[in-house]
């Protein structure tokens, strides 16, 4: 009876167990999803409950011109955030805030039902609208010092200066470029949270090698960066032309003085305008020079001795036909000189002397003249520019090169080429920024000329000033060009646009540009501008040599370089050209340039608000603890020096 | 008594396993309280421990038929001692479930695990039903079980409450029950579900409510079960490591050191740890029910099947709850979870088992 009592129990048993034991695949199932399936999706979750990431905006260097005006400066402004918990009255609040700081409201009020604790509102808002926000005394509002770039001048060298995205990472120009140096690195925090949300600092990066920002100062002459830009715009906008170029260069050093791009923008506003504006045309952009490039023919057939400056050439009256193809001058030439071919602009004189010269050996001073390459400016995005294998070049194409057509080149590979034409045959590498300073002033880098190569001989680019000279003298095209009271040397440049969508060249669009420098005997600049699709007569001389005209004499001026012809200039007779930096914008330079050295109340502030409120005092912060501020050495109102320590105790408080 | 011989048959691979469970336990322990103000609570876990298992030791000197004697009278202290919380409760309103007598705390709810198993073992071992029970038959039992299960739910302790139910619904499948009175007392506890949920704490229902829908309440009522999945789904495969887990280390997950262990286990130790874990608690529970497949006689067939069922809920529905796939009732996970109570009750129970096992050849 027991016996059978058992083994019935023990079937019981089995039964019972096995009915058990098929509830474990369901958790073996479910620990793999979450685990397996989930893991990403959950770990994300993780991470951004308890870690957020509070990068505070860099205080980056400034940049300034070569003088040490500001052209970039930071300066420190409210942030608005809310932490959401403490908002009363999400809808109320949105709707207030939405007015002030001209946000959307919805998304306002989803920012601020969120449980996350901490949102940003708005980053970087003007003091105008903090006060305004102060004033209608909102519950969960609170502010923060950020750095915001400000650039002072605003449209000026907008393109060359760049501009910062809002998290102040370079965007454009030298901010991109420098943007490490520009910013430093040991601004970022990451901050842990809690399930109870208190702060605990898990991670603050080691400072690297350059923990400090480094201020900049750039080649460039605001006075002359001014008058350029004011000049394009006269003439742009006199021409109804799209769009113009100007850059002026030392042709001494490769240093660029000006560099200008129209139509402009305003960096501190760069959203407002499309991103194809905010580009820096005279390095990013290539275009078919036209005669102007008839310079480094020239220059080629002189160096290498197969045409001398009087040897004449028949240019065909007026019309050239290569392999059935018709090269055409503007006016019908008989014989011309070389000199004359270059003054007058003749197409089938320079067709002819590209004969001469050669592919193989125009090509080879064309990569000489730097063009092929980038210049190796220190500015983003530098094009090549297209220069076609001698190889594949045609006789008509030796022609249309040798007048500028059927190549491409940056304005920038244009006036480093010119330049070295002014300096007497040595190819410089331009750049713009001329030294690195640390905070305190104290010289990091400094920038030098660099001979990239000669490209001609001293006498050979004597003699090509000489013929430039004349280009600007009476019955030259760059008559137009001429300087009351310095000799100038130039050559003009009109190029039909190339038409990419047909493939050939545009009847009616044209690039104008004109190339040359003053005073032409002793070169202090070099001045290339470039207008794009003028109306009207296009030839360069017309279009582009009066800017350049009034660019230098006027620069000249500003630089009180003496007058190399005519009448002893009386300088206060002139003009000069001031300019002046608009008074709001100095006082809010100012402001931010005497920080109160005393040390601040920290007291009940989170490490962030904490750490952010002494920034400015460039104190050597020691933090312990985790929470509020509970202790702060040195005391409030200690006037404090930069790197002076200070010690942050922090507690959790309830 | 104990005898040379029966030393020979003591079941060593039943107290490794639970003495190795139990480390991995103090092992997680160390690391879900690590850096808090109870962080000392891991060397307490190894006493309730030590205690535990000189306890099992101790039930294992007397044969288990021993304790069938005295098994109704066990079950009506630990009725008196369930009476004595609600006194306690009277005396110190701060103070639910615990009793304190002389210089510990009690947990009666405990005890009465143990009791009700002892004592539907007597009854179903005295009164064999070869066909299976009718639901008449079954009166006695139901009062045995409802009794201590509806105190203990009025504590409140819901998660208890539920263990003692179910551990007793077993027992009663486990004897036979008549498919017809299956049936019936099926339909009964549907109908008297309703009645059941009145009974419900507000905050109880809220958590059986969130269950279905956790996203309703994501930082009230499912916040537990949200915050459970994020630690042990972002453990991935490998885990964070000892000490690692952030969640756990940053209070994300709730009663990180009671209900919620396997969560901070998971969130370090990862899919490999969980796997683990799980396994050693089907290996224990295995090794149970082999133990009660091959007991001489038909009380300790039940008493073991009766603990082992105790160890089976308490993984299921706390492994489940921490998953997300168990609605949360506090249920400590057994040998991990931090608790004198709950360990010694757990360990109480290993006696039993090794008791009947090492005597199953004894005649």
């Amino acid at each position: 009876m027991r016996r059978k009592s058992i083994n019935w129990t023990r079937a019981r048993i089995f039964i019972v167990f096995v009915l058990l034991f098929l509830c474990f695949p369901f958790i073996f199932l479910r620990i793999v999803q979450l685990q397996l399936v989930k893991k990403d999706e959950l770990s994300r979750l993780a991470s951004k409950q308890h870690q957020s990431i509070i990068t505070f905006i860099p205080k980056r260097g400034t940049i300034y011109d070569f003088k040490g005006n500001n052209l970039a400066v930071s300066i420190d402004v409210d942030s608005v955030y809310a932490r959401s918990p403490e908002v009363k009255n999400p809808s109320q609040t949105a709707k207030k805030l939405a007015n002030i700081l001209d946000l959307n409201k919805g998304a306002l009020i989803k920012k601020l039902k969120t449980k996350k604790g901490f949102v940003w509102v708005k980053r970087k808002v003007t003091p105008k609208q903090t006060t305004r926000i102060k004033e209608s005394g909102l519950k969960g509002i609170h502010f923060v010092k950020e750095s915001r770039r400000f650039y002072p001048h605003s449209h000026l060298a907008a393109h060359l200066v760049g501009f910062v995205g809002i998290d102040s990472k370079g965007l454009e120009g030298i901010e991109a470029k420098y943007d490490g140096i520009l910013s430093g690195n040991a601004t970022r925090l990451i901050l842990g949270r809690d399930a109870f949300g208190r702060e605990i600092i898990t991670e603050i990066p080691i400072p690297g090698k350059s923990p400090e920002n480094y201020s900049l100062y750039l080649t460039i002459d605001t006075n002359i960066q001014y008058i350029v830009e004011k000049e394009l715009k006269r003439a742009v906008e006199g021409q109804g032309a799209k769009k113009g170029m100007g850059v002026v260069m030392d042709p001494g050093t490769g240093k660029i003085l000006a560099m200008a791009n129209y139509p402009s923008f305003n960096p501190n506003r760069f959203w407002d305008t499309s991103p194809k504006t905010w580009r820096n045309r005279v390095v990013t952009d290539v275009f078919e020079p036209g005669s102007i490039f008839k310079v480094f023919l020239t220059s080629t057939a002189l160096e290498e001795k197969v045409a001398k400056r009087h040897d004449i050439f028949f240019c065909e009256n007026g019309a050239y036909v290569l392999s059935g193809k018709t090269i055409r001058d503007v006016k019908k030439y008989g014989w011309l000189s070389l000199e004359h071919i270059i003054k007058y602009s003749s197409n089938i004189g320079a067709t002819k002397i590209a004969e001469r010269v050669g592919r193989k050996k125009f090509y080879q001073y064309i990569r000489g003249f730097g063009f092929g390459h980038k210049t190796g400016i220190d500015l983003p995005g530098e094009a090549m520019g297209i220069i076609r294998r001698p190889k594949t070049w045609s006789k008509v194409a030796l022609g249309n090169i040798a007048f500028g057509q059927g190549i491409a080149v940056t304005s920038i590979q244009l006036i480093t080429a010119i330049s070295a034409i002014a300096n007497g045959g040595k190819l410089l590498k331009p750049y713009v920024v001329d030294r690195i300073v640390d905070s305190k002033g104290k010289m990091i880098s400094q920038s030098h000329p660099v001979i990239i190569r000669r490209v001609l001989s001293e006498e050979v680019a004597r003699t090509m000033t000489s013929i430039l000279t004349g280009v600007v003298r009476e019955g030259g095209t760059g008559r137009r060009a001429a300087l009351s009271y310095y000799e100038a040397a130039g050559k003009t440049g009109t190029a039909q646009k190339v038409d990419s969508l047909v493939g050939g060249y545009y009847e009616d669009r044209f690039i104008s540009s004109f190339g040359g420098y003053v005073p032409s005997n002793q070169p202090r600049l070099v001045i290339l501008v470039v207008i794009d699709e003028p109306q009207g007569i296009p030839y360069g001389g017309r279009v582009a040599g009066p800017v350049f005209k009034n660019i230098a004499e006027r620069s000249l001026q500003y630089l009180n370089i003496p007058s190399t012809k005519g009448p002893i200039l009386a300088k206060t007779s002139t003009k000069k050209t001031t300019w002046r930096p608009v008074k709001k914008t100095v006082h809010e330079v100012m402001h931010r340039e005497k920080p109160s050295r005393r040390m601040p109340d920290l007291s009940g502030l989170s490490i962030r608000a904490a750490l952010n409120r002494v920034r400015g005092l460039e104190l050597l912060v020691a933090v312990s603890g985790s929470g509020k501020v509970a202790h702060q050495r040195p005391r409030p109102g200690t006037i404090v020096g930069k790197g002076d320590a200070c010690f942050l105790t922090f507690r959790p408080n309830f | 008594m104990i005898d040379r011989r029966l030393l020979t048959h003591f079941d060593w691979p039943l107290l490794i396993l639970v003495i190795i469970i139990s480390f991995i336990g103090v092992f997680n322990l160390y690391s879900a309280t690590f850096g808090e103000v109870e962080s000392h609570l891991y060397v307490k876990q190894i006493l309730w421990i030590g205690i535990g298992l000189a306890l099992a030791i101790f039930i294992t000197v007397f044969d288990y038929r021993f304790y069938r004697d005295f098994a109704y009278i066990f079950y009506g202290i630990s009725l008196i001692l369930l009476m004595g919380v609600f006194i306690y409760h009277a005396i110190h309103p701060e103070v639910f479930r615990w009793i304190k007598i002389g210089p510990f705390f009690l947990q009666p709810a405990e005890l009465a695990k143990i009791a009700i198993i002892l004592a539907l073992a007597k009854y179903f071992d005295r009164f064999p039903k070869k066909d299976g029970y009718r639901l008449r038959e079954l009166i006695l039992p139901f009062i045995i079980l409802l009794v201590p299960s509806l105190m203990v739910a009025k504590q409140p302790d819901l998660g208890t409450a539920i263990s003692l139910l179910l551990i007793g619904f077993s027992i009663v499948l486990f004897v036979k029950i008549k498919w017809k009175s299956l049936a019936i007392m099926i339909i009964g506890v549907i109908l008297i579900l309703p009645f059941l949920w009145n009974f419900l704490m507000p905050y109880q229902k809220k958590r059986v409510l969130t269950f279905f829908r956790p996203e309703l309440d994501p930082l009230g009522a499912g916040y537990h079960i949200i915050q459970s999945k994020i630690a042990i789904g972002s453990g991935g495969i490998l885990g964070k490591g000892f000490l690692k887990g952030t969640q756990c280390k940053l209070h994300f997950i709730p009663a990180q050191h009671t209900d919620f262990v396997f969560s901070v286990w998971a969130e370090e130790w990862g899919l490999a740890g969980g796997l683990i874990l799980l396994a050693l608690y089907l290996f224990l529970i295995a090794w149970g029910a082999n133990i009660s497949f091959r007991s001489k006689d038909r009380f300790g067939a039940i008493v073991a099947f009766g603990f082992v069922s105790m160890v089976f809920w308490h993984v299921m529905i706390n492994i489940g709850m921490a998953l997300g796939i168990m609605p949360v009732v506090g249920m400590p996970l057994p040998f991990m979870s931090y608790g004198g109570s709950a360990i010694i009750s757990m360990m109480a129970g290993v006696g039993f088992l090794l008791n009947i096992s090492m005597r199953r050849y004894v005649f």
